[in-house]
């Protein structure tokens, strides 16, 4: 089963910015993603639209951390959680991945040299 | 000989007897505090590299990079400078070069999570409030930025002063 989660509905009023971790957190309650993460089979698909310019690492952390814990590989992750664009912003899709990438980093944090120099 | 002489001879012998027992057991007692005094010393050399080595590695990760640390809070505030927050592009821009400084530092504090990791979490924390506070569209001063860099150093100091200045 793929649950779908449009994070545009977490923005502040007139914000464009994901961020914190208490938010991150209160996303994933309202989501009820902790019984969603019971099946291992289930992902999910975060929905981004053109007015988030950004997610910072907390909220993706207070969102995500639980559900990504079990994993070791980008690639396992990448198959629990996928960033899925409804717009046609391509600099919203370079930011947004960025930032998804950067928390994945974080996660593993098992990055080598070639990491590092790419 | 005597019985006198012979008494004498055996009240000697006894208090030979007796004079090298007591002998022996100070021999025994001090041996025994000096084994205690040594492994002592021995631990308490020991204590002593391993935070020496401690301090090494901090000065070698932390403190030989903070032109590095200020680096990254000064860019901080020259992006803010930049930002104008009623302009989506110049704050798309502003998110594109924030990325860029933060992996930068990124490289920089990863070693950290390897030798302190309570350490390491503080100050990503701090790193991460900045960058809520930068985008978070408000009309921010840019004296509530300096804080974070008051924060860093803070969390520095504190570290420093509970891990080495205990002994």
């Amino acid at each position: 089963m793929i649950k779908k989660i449009d994070l545009e509905k977490f923005l502040t009023p007139g914000g464009d910015y994901l961020s914190g971790r208490p938010e991150g957190e209160g996303a994933r309650k309202n989501e009820n993603l902790d019984e969603f993460d019971l099946k291992e089979d289930n992902s999910i698909e975060l929905l981004i639209s053109d007015k988030i310019i950004g997610v910072n690492i907390s909220f993706f952390l207070g969102l995500l951390s639980i559900s990504l814990k079990p994993f070791q590989t980008r690639e396992e992750i990448l198959k629990k959680v996928k960033l899925v664009f409804t717009g046609s912003d391509l600099e919203i899709r370079e930011l947004v991945n960025e930032d998804f990438e950067y928390m994945i980093k974080k996660i593993l944090d098992k990055r080598d040299i070639n990491d590092i120099l790419k | 000989m005597t019985s006198s002489s012979k008494s004498v001879i055996e009240i000697g012998s006894w208090t030979d007897i007796i004079n090298l027992s007591i002998v022996c057991i100070t021999l025994i007692v001090n041996g025994i505090k000096n084994r205690a005094a040594t492994k002592e010393n021995r631990e308490q050399q020991l204590k002593f590299f391993k935070l020496k080595t401690k301090a090494a590695w901090f000065e070698r990760i932390i403190l030989r990079n903070l032109q590095t640390y200020d680096r990254f809070f000064i860019d901080i505030k020259e992006l803010y400078l930049s930002i104008d927050i009623k302009n989506r592009k110049s704050k798309i821009l502003a998110r594109k070069n924030y990325q860029v400084i933060r992996e930068r530092v990124r490289d920089e504090i990863l070693p950290l999570k390897a030798f302190d990791e309570k350490l390491f979490v503080e100050i990503t924390h701090i790193f991460e409030g900045l960058e809520n506070k930068l985008f978070s569209n408000e009309n921010i001063k840019i004296e509530e930025l300096n804080e974070y860099h008051v924060f860093f150093t803070m969390a520095l100091i504190n570290y420093e002063k509970n891990e080495y200045e205990i002994i």
